[in-house]
């Protein structure tokens, strides 16, 4: 399992005005919004963890894992038929985010509580987004392909497959839990897999969005640019020294 | 014609409309008729918010504002002069799910547009909603809820609550994240809401009827 907590985060503040409103950039509201960049900056602890597995058999519903490991559900037989190996990756934007969120909401500052969810909502996909991408550029050098991405609780994939990823990876090593009803603490994390090999896939080149049932009335796709995030105008938010760096370089547990 | 402070609250001035109100107490106006004014504001606010020209922020913030000129009106009301409620709902994520933002900015806004809201938090047990009715007597229940299985949660909830003989005294309304009419239809809600306002656009066409 390699664990990483190199990344680069970027607010593209475009995207972010269309999903929230033109308002935000208003005399009233933009300080609110500077102030919680500014915070967030300082809250979000980027981490993730994941690691590929070989795929041994196709079973009726799922794949049977190296290992003995049993994962499917939903479309994640359709999306991933023909892969090689299952990628499993698991990312976090860590509790102090979660533990400011907590305090504006016992303080009833419900402004900037909204403020630092909704940032840190985007801050973690960008990290499953990043993670994913690296992914599949360290494939294409070595000629694999890599299918669309998937999360439990998207489209018709259960939330509790979640549990089958948890079994997969050491999750404690970046300091997530899985909880009674499937969800992760600290509450900013994503879990994501996707198949790698060197002949096509079920589905290659779309994006979780791309299977979600309510994807025509979300504004969050309406603000994607075919499934990618703009970082276009980008405010850096990456601490100093949260550089990305290659593969080789990042802890392997 | 509207008071300068119905435009500055509804404009999200803060500034200028907190300078306004204690102006106006500090000439001895009544609080009851600033607070009138802070309602028209917000009913504006909620009027642009259907208008799409304001979106969730705006309303917290409004809210928020409308918090602060409460905070400097009340000190000044002579006790028992508060304006009444509107009435009261009682609002809770159901059992096993504990997304709560989206409930909070509800709650907030129910709160600052005149309900006394009964909060019973997250992961919500079925019987706590029933007790909770039992309790405040109140005609309408907010159920949220993020995951799907908050569904059949809902489902459970609202039967429990017509098991306890309460259903005919309630009104119902859901929402979160992927709920629409055929989620209403399975859970035996009485309305589904999208966002914050149309809670409250229910919650007060269920109460003044």
């Amino acid at each position: 399992m390699i664990i990483t907590r190199d990344f680069q985060l970027s607010f593209d503040e475009a995207a972010f005005l269309t999903l929230h409103g033109p308002g935000l950039d208003g005399p009233g509201l933009r300080p609110k919004l500077v102030a919680a960049l500014d915070e967030i900056e300082s809250l979000v602890e980027p981490a993730a963890c994941f690691d590929s597995f070989p795929i041994e058999k196709v079973l009726h519903d799922r794949f049977q894992l190296a290992g003995g490991v049993k994962i499917g559900g939903g479309p994640v037989m359709a999306v991933v038929a023909g892969a090689e190996e299952l990628f499993v990756a698991l990312c976090t934007a860590g509790p102090a985010l979660d533990e400011r969120i907590r305090e504006y909401r016992e303080r009833g500052r419900y402004l900037q509580m909204l403020l630092l969810d909704e940032l840190g909502s985007w801050a973690v996909d960008q990290l499953r987004q990043q993670l994913y991408e690296r992914v599949q550029a360290e494939l294409a050098e070595r000629g694999w392909r890599t299918s669309s991405p998937l999360s439990p609780g998207e489209s018709d994939w259960p939330m509790r497959e979640q549990r089958i990823i948890f079994k997969l990876l050491d999750t404690a090593e970046i300091g997530v839990a899985l909880g009674p009803s499937y969800m992760m603490s600290p509450l900013k994390s994503l879990s994501v897999v996707f198949g790698g090999g060197a002949q096509p896939m079920g589905s290659e080149g779309l994006t979780n969005c791309d299977f979600c049932s309510i994807q025509d009335r979300c504004r969050v796709s309406a603000t994607r640019n075919n499934g990618r995030h703009t970082h276009a105008a980008a405010v850096v938010l990456a601490p100093a020294g949260n550089q990305i760096r290659d593969f080789p370089q990042e802890k392997r547990v | 014609m509207e008071s300068e402070l119905v435009g500055a609250l509804a404009d999200l001035k803060e500034d200028e409309a907190l300078a306004m109100v204690q102006a106006r107490l500090d000439a001895g106006d009544d609080p009851l008729g600033i607070f009138d004014d802070a309602r028209r504001a917000m009913e504006i606010v909620g009027e642009r918010f259907s208008a799409s020209e304001y979106f969730i922020p705006e309303l917290v913030y409004a809210g928020e504002i409308l918090k602060e000129v409460a905070g400097l009106v009340k000190p000044r009301m002579a006790a028992g002069t508060e304006q009444a409620r509107l009435g009261k709902v009682v609002f809770g994520t159901v059992a096993g799910d504990i997304h709560d933002i989206g409930k909070d900015i509800v709650v907030f806004m129910l709160d600052v547009n005149g309900f006394e809201v009964i909060d019973l938090g997250v992961d919500v047990p079925i019987e706590r909603f029933v007790e909770a009715i039992q309790e405040s007597q109140s005609p309408v229940v907010g159920l949220s809820g993020f995951l799907t299985l908050a569904f059949q949660s809902m489902k459970d909830t609202i039967a429990a609550i017509e098991a306890a003989g309460l259903r005919n005294d309630v009104k119902i309304m859901i929402g979160g994240g992927p709920i629409d009419e055929q989620v209403r239809s399975f859970t035996g809600a009485d309305a589904f809401g999208t966002d914050a306002m149309s809670a409250v656009d229910l919650a007060k066409g269920w109460i003044t009827a």
